[in-house]
């Protein structure tokens, strides 16, 4: 318990995190007939948190019902950033046509988040993930038509995730006490690599992922985004605490396979894909895999790059998302046939969308290159085949979103929507900034002058 | 003494009858093609887990996930209503060659249980452990193979029910018992919207 602080005033914080947003939810819900007030509401709430969260300088603790809660300053800047591109997604939707009641499980979402990452106890952490993914799909449901039971089938793989992050927590608690038991050692181990391959959505089963991307709802797409993060971090805490010695490095190898095959398999599928969504969603998992590596590594060096590639990765979803949504509402479909003139038309938003897809993809000036050449570099030379594999995968992504780039050229009458030129600003915003940070990476210090420190000191929190 | 050892006989018959009519009713929900029947089922389902774990819990928690049981029925129940209404429901008799496909996935399931009941990975005892795996992979198998919203989110109550029963016998928290029940109604309120999303779904395709 060294160098936590817990005082009355402080508990407050972390309940005004996650009744905020609670609050917000049945706000917007008895509202909801105004999109407005909705997206008003949504974005000042979310603003609020973003204030609350990036605050905390010291780590905040209390116990509630018998369970310790905890929120430190690394962990509240990760919620910082998570409230951040929900903010920022809810403005820039601000004359689209998201129905209201996705505002309301947006908030809801968030406030599970901020529970699942505050709570030290494993198994409610579990239950609380659990939660946050079925909103997640409650969010999506109420969103989009769906007449091929699409989302119900990413219910019933995304609801698995809990379950077996708390069978992983249980038998390495349980291994804890008897160290000699295998049975449990390889319980704990097949249910973590399990849940890493369905949570980060590397394949084979992560194709719940796609699904969630080609309904083309921005909200729905970070949110997955966010609940990656989370596991990330919960997983983090089981690997770091309950693991026998060696079990870390175990996992890691059979992860860095998987991770392998997850980068090759998208960079093939990507090319075979004929909208933009799913151009998008397997791009994104193949950039998952190269995160998915560095994070395996598990040195601080490549675990402060995983975390920047985190951000980044964050940044260029939101953008593309937005993007993607403004392509698909104002072409009608986001078939890379129906959005030819995409560019006469919108000129931002496919800029933007270009931009953000090229730096998930890693792409030379953009961003997400500087990251990726820095986990293929941290992966040393005895892993030069996976290095040459990953590499070579990226031409699948970089053609699709060539395609992509050639789709949207030509003319062709805009079909009849609502104008989205502040959503078409922020997905443009988006792009430009990853370019700026691919171009000039030292950008970041120079905002920040003590940025290097707060990298290490948050990456503490990926530290598999 | 005697009266004791009585009790505890008592006790463990009563567990036994339970442990057998939860499975039997796992079984009949994945044969029964139509949906209110299912829906009975699932909330006998509860209210039998409720009785079966309510001697190793804190009373008014099996009442509690009596309750959850009864306010999950009720959500799903409005969408089984709507289906009916707009002639979505399972109404016509069930072929022979659909029956055999049902068997024969009850039987492959009940195979899979065993599996996992043989090797005890939770290491609960016999009984604790037949419920638990038989409710998981019977609520896994449906939910795969259903092609049915509603069944579909059948499956993946009754596999929740099956963790949430291996997980009470490991932990009896409030606050963990309490998240299953919140976990139960977010799905079943999931499960309904995503039904009505789909019936929106048929009903534009018949319409086009």
């Amino acid at each position: 318990m060294a160098g936590r602080t817990g005082k009355g005033s402080e508990l407050v914080t972390i309940l005004w995190l996650f009744l905020l947003p609670l609050f917000g939810a049945v706000l917007v819900i008895g509202v909801r007939r105004w999109p407005i007030v909705v997206v008003s509401i949504t974005a000042a709430i979310l603003l609020a948190m973003v204030t609350l969260a990036a605050g905390i300088t010291h780590t905040e603790y209390s116990f509630l019902l018998g369970r310790l809660i905890e929120l430190s300053p690394s962990l509240g800047s990760i919620l910082a950033y998570c409230y951040l591109l929900m903010a920022i997604l809810a403005l820039a939707s601000f004359r689209s046509v998201y129905p209201t009641l996705n505002y309301a499980f947006m908030l809801l979402f968030i406030s599970l988040v901020t529970a699942t990452l505050a709570t030290e106890d494993g198994t409610l952490g579990a239950l609380l993930f659990s939660a946050s993914a079925i909103v997640l799909v409650l969010g999506i449901v109420s969103s989009s038509s769906d007449k091929s039971l699409a989302s119900l089938r990413v219910l019933s793989v995304i609801v698995l995730i809990g379950p077996l992050l708390l069978l992983a927590v249980w038998a390495l608690e349980h291994r804890a006490l008897d160290p000699n038991n295998i049975s449990l050692m390889r319980l704990g181990a097949v249910s973590l690599i399990l849940v890493i391959i369905l949570g980060l959505g590397l394949l084979p089963l992560g194709f719940w992922l796609p699904s969630i991307y080609k309904k083309g709802n921005p909200i729905a797409i970070i949110s997955s985004f966010i609940l990656q993060l989370v596991l990330v971090v919960r997983l983090r805490d089981i690997l770091y605490l309950n693991m026998w010695p060696d079990g870390q490095a175990a996992v890691a190898g059979v992860t860095v396979i998987i991770a392998t095959i997850t980068v090759v398999g998208a960079g093939i599928l990507v090319v075979f894909q004929s909208d933009v969504g799913g151009i998008l969603a397997y791009t994104a998992i193949a950039d998952m895999g190269v995160l998915t590596i560095g994070l395996c590594l598990g040195t601080s060096e490549s675990t402060q790059v995983s975390l920047l590639h985190f951000a980044y990765r964050g940044l260029a979803l939101a953008g593309g998302s937005i993007g993607l949504g403004i392509i698909k509402t104002s072409s009608g479909s986001d078939a890379l046939s129906a959005i030819r003139g995409g560019w006469h038309n919108n000129r931002l938003a496919v800029l933007g969308t270009l931009m953000c897809g090229l730096s998930l993809v890693g792409m030379p000036l953009t961003a997400g290159f500087t990251t990726k050449l820095s986990t293929l570099s941290a992966m040393g030379t005895n892993r030069t085949a996976n290095i040459i594999a990953i590499t070579a995968a990226s031409l699948g992504p970089a053609l699709a979103w060539g395609r992509f780039a050639l789709a949207t050229q030509g003319s062709q009458e805009r079909v009849a929507a609502p104008s989205q030129v502040i959503a078409s600003i922020f997905c443009c915003i988006f792009g430009v900034v990853l370019v700026v940070c691919g171009v000039y990476p030292r950008l970041l210090t120079l905002i920040v002058p003590d940025f290097i420190e707060k990298l290490a000191s948050i990456s503490q929190l990926l530290l598999w | 003494m005697l009266q004791g050892k009585l009790l505890e006989q008592i006790g463990q018959s009563t567990s036994y009858q339970m442990a057998i009519l939860i499975i039997i009713c796992a079984i009949a929900l994945q044969l029964v093609n139509n949906h209110r029947a299912a829906l009975l089922l699932l909330f006998l389902q509860y209210v039998l887990l409720a009785i079966y774990v309510g001697p190793r819990v804190y009373g008014p928690l099996a009442l509690l996930q009596a309750g959850i049981g009864l306010a999950v029925c009720l959500i799903l129940l409005v969408s089984i209503n709507h289906l009916r209404k707009n002639g979505f429901a399972a109404k016509q008799p069930v072929m022979a060659s659909r029956w055999l496909y049902r068997v024969s996935v009850v039987i492959f399931s009940s195979l899979a249980a065993y599996g996992l009941w043989r090797t005890n990975i939770l290491q609960l005892n016999w009984l604790e452990g037949m419920v638990g795996y038989f409710l998981v992979s019977v609520g896994l198998v449906m939910a795969a193979i259903s092609d049915d919203p509603l069944r579909l989110g059948f499956g993946i109550l009754v596999s929740i029910n099956g963790f949430e029963t291996a997980s009470v016998f490991m932990n009896q928290g409030l606050l963990v018992m309490g998240m299953w029940g919140v976990i139960a109604i977010l799905l079943a309120l999931t499960i309904a919207a995503g039904t009505e999303i789909w019936l929106e779904g048929q009903e534009k395709a018949v319409n086009s």
